[in-house]
C-alpha cells in the first residue's frame, strides 16, 4: 500500500510541477452533490442549533452538582449537539468539500461549545478571567504596572494592550470582554491554523476533521481573556509563518532511504522491515514550500522576530515554546532559519534577567527546586490535582486524564498509520513533542499537564485526523475487480471513505460529550454571579483606603495553595490584601479566627463569602454541605459584626467598631522594577546590538545560496563574543540582585 | 459600534502591511496581515508601557505612525512606472526553470533542485 501511494505522490508531482492545486488536476471530478442533499443538511444544521439553544432558557443552574453543566443540560439540547456532529460528519462523507457548509458548520460549533454559557449565565464566567480584568483596570488607571502587587505584572503586554485597545474604542465595562472572549479567540486560533493545513499533504476530509477537533479537543479552559489566550494566538501564527515560508529547501529523503547501502538494500526480512520503516524512503508529510521572494521572507523574518517580542513581553512560557519548536522544526530539517531559535532564546533569557526581578529574586531557590524534577512535575499536575476533592470533583478530573490519554494515544497511532503508508509527518511530530520539553520547567501550579495538553493540540488533532483519513490526497483507487480483497465492497468505490467517516463520528462525539462535561464540569464554582462582583463593589465603597479581605479555606492554603474563588480584584486591584481563615470542621459557628483576623485588619477590613466559594470548598476541601449556611447564621447573630451586604449569593461582614490601627498603606504603582547591577548598563547596550547581528545574519542567510554560507561567518565571529557578554551579564544579574 | 471602531484600529495596520506584502498569495497574504496588525497595536502598547508613555492618546498616534511607515514603505518599494501604468509586477524571483543566474545575485531557489524522481531509473534508458 505504502509503494502505491509513493508512486501516485511521484507521478502528481511530476505532472503538476509540484503545486499543491496541480494534483487536484490531474484527477476526474468527483460527483456533484445532489442539491436536495446540501439542503437536507443544511436544514439538519438549523435543526440541531434549534434543538441546542432553545431548551435553554428552562436550564436550572441552581439544581447543578459536582458534575457541572452536563448534569443540567436538557436532553434536547444534548440531542442538538449530536445533529450537529453528524451533520459535520455527513458533510465530510460528500464526495466533495463544500467549503462553505464546512467553515460554516465549525463556526456554529465554536459558538456551541464554546459560548453555551453566554446564554445560562447572567455575567462572564470564571473568577480568574475577572482577576485579567483587575490587571488591565490597573494598567488603564496608572498608565503603568507595578512589579511587587503580582508575578502576573513581570510580563504586562497582554494588559498593556487589552487597556489600549479599550480605551481607543472608548468601552468602559470589561464585562462583555470577558464573556465573548473564548468564542473570539477560539475562533482567531483557526485563522493561523488554515495556514498550518493547507502545507500538509492530506485529503480535504483530514484537514476540515482536523479544524473540527481543534474546536472540540480545546476543552483545557485556556481560551479566556488572559495572557496565555493570546499568546497561544501567536505562537500559532509564528508556527504557521515558519511551516509555509520557511521550510528547508531540500526536505526530501533520497529515494533509497538515507541509511542503507547498495549491497543491503535488496534484503529484506523483518529486521530490514523496521530498519525500512523507520528510515526508509519516505515522503514528506507536507507539501513543497510556497515559492516567494528574498523580499518577501525579509518581511516575514522581521514579523517573526516581532512576534517573539510581543510573545515574550506577553506571557512568560509561551515564548519557551517558540524558541523549542524552532529549535525542533530546524532539527529535522524542516526550517532554514537556524539562527532563528538563538535569536528567540536570547529575547526569552534577557526578559526573564532583566523584566521579572522581581519573581526569580525572592525565591531562587524553589526556582532552582522546579528545574529537571520532571517527575515531581508530571505527578503533581497530573494525579496531585485530585488531592482531598469529592467524588464528582475527582471524576471529572479523571475524565479530563482520559479525554488527553486517549488523544495523545490516537495521535501517536495516527502518526504510525501515515509512517506505515510512507509519509514522514515531521513538522507534526515536533509540534507534538516540543510541549513536553516543558515539563522541565516550573511546576507552574500544578497547571502544566494542562497547558502541554493546550500547546499539543494542533498537531494532536491534525494526527488523529490522520488516523481516520491517512491518504495524502484524493485519488481515486483503482482495483481489478477480479482481484478478491477482504470486504471489497467497504473498500472500494465512490463509499469506500464511508467507514472512516463512521468510525470519526464515533469518536466525534464522545469528544463532544467530553468537551461538554470536563469543559464545564466545575461550573457549579466556576460561575460568577452579579452578587459576587457586587460584594467587591460594595466593599471599595465603604471603605477610602485599603480593603483586607478575610476568607474561609477549608484547607491550609499555606499547605496546598489555593486563593478565593471569587472575582477579587476585579478593580482597585493594589486597595486589596487576602487574609485566609481556615475552617473549624467541627463548629461551623465557631466565629473566633474570623473576628480575630478582622481585627488584624484595621479599618478596612471585611469577611466576604459567596456561593461558589462556598460550593468549591464543599466540592475540594470536603466541607460539610451545610457549613457555609451555619457559619453565615453565626456570623449574623454576632454582637461583634455587622452585615454590610447580603443575599443568597454573596455575603460581607464587618466589625461593628473596627480598629483604628493598623492602617495598611496602597502601594503606589512601582513601574516594571528592572532593578540595577554593576554590570547591567553594559548589559543594555550588547543586547540590542546582539540582537541586531542576529537579525543581520539571518536577513543575509535568506539571500545566500545554500552551498555559501560559510560568508555568514563574519557576523557569526562578531556575535560569539557579544552573545557571551550577554550571558555574562544575566549571570551577573541573577548571582548580584536578591 | 464598538466592534466596529475595534475593527477599524486593527485594520490600519492590517491594510499598511497588505499593501507591503505583495508577491503573496490571497489567504497568505491576509493571515499575515491580520497577524501584522495584531503585533502592532499590541507592540505600540507594550513599548509605551515599557517606555512608560502608556496612555490611549499616544498609543493611537503610535499605531497610525507605524503603520504610517510601513505603507511608506511598501509605496517606495514599488516601482513608480508599474505603478503608474497599473501593470501587474513580475514575480520577485524567477520562475522555475529560469536560467540560472551567476555572482552575487544567486539565491538557493535559482539553483536546480535534483528531482528525487530521475535518479532512480535513468540507467534503464541508457545505453
Amino acid at each position: 500500500m505504502g509503494g502505491e501511494a509513493r508512486v501516485t505522490v511521484r507521478q502528481a508531482s511530476q505532472s503538476g510541477g509540484g503545486a499543491p492545486r496541480a494534483q487536484q488536476a490531474v484527477q476526474p471530478p468527483a460527483p456533484q452533490t445532489p442539491r436536495p442533499v446540501l439542503i437536507a443538511l443544511g436544514a439538519m444544521v438549523t435543526l440541531g442549533l434549534m434543538l441546542f439553544w432553545l431548551p435553554l432558557r428552562g436550564v436550572d443552574l441552581e439544581a447543578m452538582d459536582g458534575y457541572g453543566l452536563i448534569g443540567v443540560l436538557p436532553i434536547a439540547t444534548l440531542l442538538g449537539a449530536v445533529v450537529l456532529v453528524l451533520t459535520f460528519m455527513a458533510t465530510l462523507a460528500l464526495a466533495r468539500p463544500h467549503q462553505l457548509l464546512l467553515a460554516a458548520q465549525i463556526l456554529l460549533l465554536i459558538i456551541t461549545l464554546h459560548g453555551v454559557t453566554l446564554a445560562l449565565e447572567p455575567i462572564a464566567r470564571f473568577p480568574t478571567a475577572w482577576q485579567t480584568g483587575g490587571f488591565i483596570e490597573y494598567v488603564t488607571r496608572n498608565h503603568t504596572v507595578s512589579w511587587d502587587l503580582d508575578a502576573r505584572f513581570s510580563t504586562p503586554g497582554f494588559f498593556a494592550f487589552i487597556a489600549f485597545v479599550m480605551k481607543a474604542v472608548g468601552q468602559n465595562d470589561i464585562e462583555p470582554l470577558l464573556r465573548w472572549a473564548p468564542t473570539v479567540t477560539n475562533l482567531l486560533y483557526l485563522i493561523p491554523y488554515i495556514l498550518i493545513l493547507r502545507v500538509l499533504r492530506a485529503t480535504w476530509r483530514a484537514k476540515w476533521f482536523a479544524a473540527w477537533l481543534f474546536i472540540a479537543a480545546n476543552w483545557v479552559g485556556q481560551d479566556y481573556l488572559s495572557p496565555q489566550a493570546f499568546a497561544y494566538l501567536l505562537y500559532l501564527f509564528f508556527v504557521a509563518i515558519l511551516v509555509n515560508w520557511f521550510r528547508h529547501h531540500d526536505e526530501r529523503t533520497t529515494g533509497s532511504g538515507r541509511r542503507r547501502s547498495g549491497d543491503t538494500r535488496e534484503r529484506t526480512g523483518g529486521f530490514w522491515r523496521i530498519y525500512n520503516w523507520l528510515f526508509g524512503a519516505k515522503d514528506p508529510g507536507e507539501l513543497p514550500a510556497k515559492p516567494v521572494g528574498v523580499r518577501e521572507q525579509s518581511i516575514l523574518l522581521i514579523l517573526l522576530f516581532i512576534l517573539i517580542l510581543v510573545g515574550t513581553a506577553a506571557h512568560q512560557l509561551t515564548p519557551f515554546l517558540m524558541t523549542a519548536s524552532c529549535a525542533g522544526l530546524v532539527l529535522v530539517r524542516r526550517c532554514n532559519l537556524r539562527g532563528l531559535p538563538f535569536i528567540a532564546g536570547v529575547v526569552y533569557a534577557a526578559w526573564i534577567s532583566f523584566m521579572t526581578v522581581g519573581y526569580w529574586s525572592s525565591r531562587k531557590g524553589e526556582l532552582f527546586g522546579g528545574l529537571g524534577k520532571v517527575f515531581t512535575n508530571v505527578q503533581q499536575s497530573t494525579g496531585g490535582r485530585l488531592g482531598t476533592a469529592s467524588g464528582a470533583t475527582q471524576d471529572i478530573q479523571m475524565l479530563r486524564i482520559v479525554i488527553a490519554v486517549t488523544v495523545v494515544g490516537l495521535a501517536v497511532a495516527g502518526l504510525m498509520r501515515r509512517r506505515s503508508r510512507g509519509i514522514d509527518d515531521r513538522v507534526a511530530l515536533v509540534l507534538l513533542l516540543v510541549p513536553f520539553s516543558s515539563f522541565g520547567l516550573q511546576n507552574y501550579g500544578g497547571e502544566l499537564a494542562l497547558r502541554i495538553y493546550f500547546f499539543m493540540l494542533p498537531a494532536a488533532c491534525l494526527l488523529i485526523a490522520y488516523l481516520f483519513f491517512p491518504a495524502p490526497f484524493d485519488a481515486p483507487r483503482v482495483r481489478d475487480p477480479k482481484v478478491k480483497i477482504w470486504l471489497g465492497h467497504l473498500r472500494t468505490g465512490s463509499r469506500r471513505h464511508w467507514p472512516a467517516v463512521a468510525a470519526a463520528s464515533v469518536f466525534a462525539l464522545l469528544l463532544t460529550g467530553g468537551f461538554l462535561s470536563v469543559r464545564y464540569g466545575n461550573e457549579k464554582y466556576e460561575q460568577v454571579r452579579r452578587s459576587d462582583v457586587k460584594a467587591f463593589d460594595v466593599m471599595l465603597r465603604s471603605t477610602d483606603g485599603a480593603v483586607g479581605v478575610v476568607w474561609l479555606s477549608a484547607e491550609n492554603p499555606e499547605l496546598v495553595g489555593g486563593e478565593p474563588v471569587m472575582p477579587w480584584s476585579y478593580r482597585s486591584w493594589e486597595r486589596f490584601t487576602r487574609t485566609p481563615v481556615v475552617a473549624n470542621r467541627n463548629n461551623p459557628a465557631d466565629i473566633s479566627q474570623i473576628v480575630q483576623r478582622l481585627k488584624e485588619q484595621g479599618p478596612g477590613g471585611f469577611f466576604v463569602t459567596t456561593r461558589s466559594h462556598e460550593d468549591y470548598q464543599v466540592l475540594s476541601g470536603g466541607l460539610a454541605s451545610d457549613y457555609a449556611i451555619k457559619m453565615r447564621r453565626a456570623l449574623a447573630a454576632s454582637p461583634e459584626l455587622t452585615t454590610v451586604f447580603a443575599d443568597t449569593d454573596a455575603a460581607v461582614y464587618r466589625l461593628k467598631n473596627p480598629p483604628a490601627e493598623p492602617r495598611p498603606t496602597v502601594p503606589e504603582p512601582a513601574g516594571l522594577g528592572m532593578r540595577n547591577s554593576p554590570w547591567t548598563p553594559a548589559g543594555l547596550i550588547y543586547l540590542p546590538v546582539l540582537l541586531g547581528v542576529l537579525l543581520t545574519r539571518e536577513l543575509r542567510r535568506l539571500r545566500l545560496p545554500p552551498n555559501e554560507l560559510r560568508r555568514l561567518r563574519p557576523l557569526t565571529v562578531l556575535a560569539i563574543p557579544l552573545l557571551i557578554s550577554v550571558v555574562a551579564v544575566i549571570i551577573e544579574r541573577f548571582v548580584i540582585i536578591s | 459600534m464598538t466592534i466596529v471602531l475595534a475593527l477599524l484600529l486593527f485594520s490600519v495596520p492590517g491594510a499598511a502591511f497588505w499593501s507591503l506584502m505583495r508577491g503573496f498569495d490571497p489567504v497568505g497574504r491576509l493571515v499575515v496581515s491580520i497577524a501584522a496588525s495584531i503585533v502592532t497595536v499590541a507592540g505600540a502598547a507594550q513599548i509605551l508601557l515599557m517606555a512608560g508613555f502608556w496612555s490611549p492618546g499616544s498609543g493611537l498616534v503610535a499605531v497610525l505612525l507605524l503603520s504610517g511607515l510601513v505603507a511608506g514603505l511598501a509605496r517606495m518599494h514599488r516601482p513608480r512606472r508599474l505603478a503608474h501604468l497599473h501593470i501587474p509586477r513580475p514575480p520577485s524571483r524567477p520562475a522555475a526553470g529560469a536560467a540560472v543566474r551567476s555572482g552575487a545575485n544567486v539565491t538557493r531557489r535559482d539553483l536546480p533542485v535534483r528531482r528525487r524522481d530521475e535518479d532512480e531509473e535513468d540507467w534503464l534508458y541508457r545505453d
